[in-house]
């Protein structure tokens, strides 16, 4: 359970202000609010978790546990210096031929790919006794902090405070990354 | 004139508004202030005219930012925004408030 609610609260936060949030509001611009573009994205969310986590878990295996503690802290840093800056351009385009759900779901996964939610994911996988929660509280996480903008469509920077999000999310990252790494290397 | 080529061939969008925008692209740091905001002024007319109302909106509103901030206008967001509208055709006004939102997301 403890993989579940960090991975869930990890997710949570670290797609504030995220390219994936922009993905959203690209599909529905593009194809309008519907339920295939909200099933497109669940999907593709799931799937990269699925990743992230089988190969955190693969990854465990490898590593001592206090190493995967220390990617966890990485992967926090890394995060928390990610949300520092808003998002980029979108890597991919939708595919329109493809459809709503299919051309969401392939770029939500390419989109997420690499990202700094799914290297959290990962991390907390490598340390978690059953990888498969950290995927679930992960897809969970990522889910809930993408409603907003789901249902707030052309409103949501207004009425959704992303920058003070953001910045909060980065704080709360890079503080817990420093207290993780230097606990984990026994500094503190 | 290869990103002109994929948005028409991916996107069925007409020709000429691919290849305006990609220009404003290409050209956006040499241009004048003026001479942007009367190129941008264009091809939102264009895309109005030919019923892209996402594109027209976004044009629209590089105006405004153009008018407002000058050169320090972000014109690349826009352009990246306005390849994207050519394919919402069909959606309307709302597509356009949708993309407007985004760039607002990645000005936050």
């Amino acid at each position: 359970m403890d993989a579940l609610l960090s991975s869930f609260l990890a997710a949570l936060i670290a797609e504030q202000g995220s390219a994936t949030q922009l993905l959203v509001l690209a599909a529905l611009a593009r194809f309008g609010r519907s339920g295939p573009v909200a099933l497109g994205l669940v999907a593709g969310i799931a799937l990269n978790a699925a990743l992230s986590a089988a190969a955190g878990a693969g990854a465990a295996a490898l590593v001592s546990y206090r190493a995967a503690l220390l990617m966890s802290a990485l992967a926090l840093l890394a995060a928390g210096g990610a949300m520092l800056f808003a998002p980029g351009t979108l890597k991919v385009q939708l595919y329109q031929r493809l459809g709503p759900f299919a051309a969401t779901l392939v770029a939500t996964f390419v989109q997420g790919f690499g990202d700094r939610t799914q290297f959290l994911i990962f991390a907390l996988a490598a340390r978690a006794e059953v990888p498969l929660l950290a995927a679930v509280g992960g897809t969970l996480g990522a889910i809930v902090s993408l409603l907003p903008a789901l249902l707030l469509g052309a409103a949501f920077p207004r009425r959704w405070p992303l920058t003070m999000l953001r910045r909060c999310g980065a704080a709360l990252f890079l503080l817990v990354g420093i207290v993780l790494s230097l606990a984990t290397l026994r500094l503190i | 004139m290869a990103t002109v080529m994929r948005i028409e061939a991916e996107q069925g969008a007409p020709t000429e508004l691919a290849a305006r925008i990609h220009q404003l692209g290409r050209d956006c740091a040499l241009l004048s202030v003026g001479e942007l905001c009367h190129r941008t002024d264009r091809l939102r007319v264009q895309a109005a005219a030919g019923g892209f109302a996402a594109l027209a909106r976004l044009a629209g509103a590089l105006g405004d930012a153009l008018a407002k901030d000058g050169r320090a206008a972000p014109v690349r967001i826009y352009i990246d925004l306005m390849e994207d509208a050519l394919g919402c055709a069909g959606q309307g006004a709302a597509a356009g408030e949708a993309l407007l939102a985004a760039a607002s997301v990645r000005l936050a």
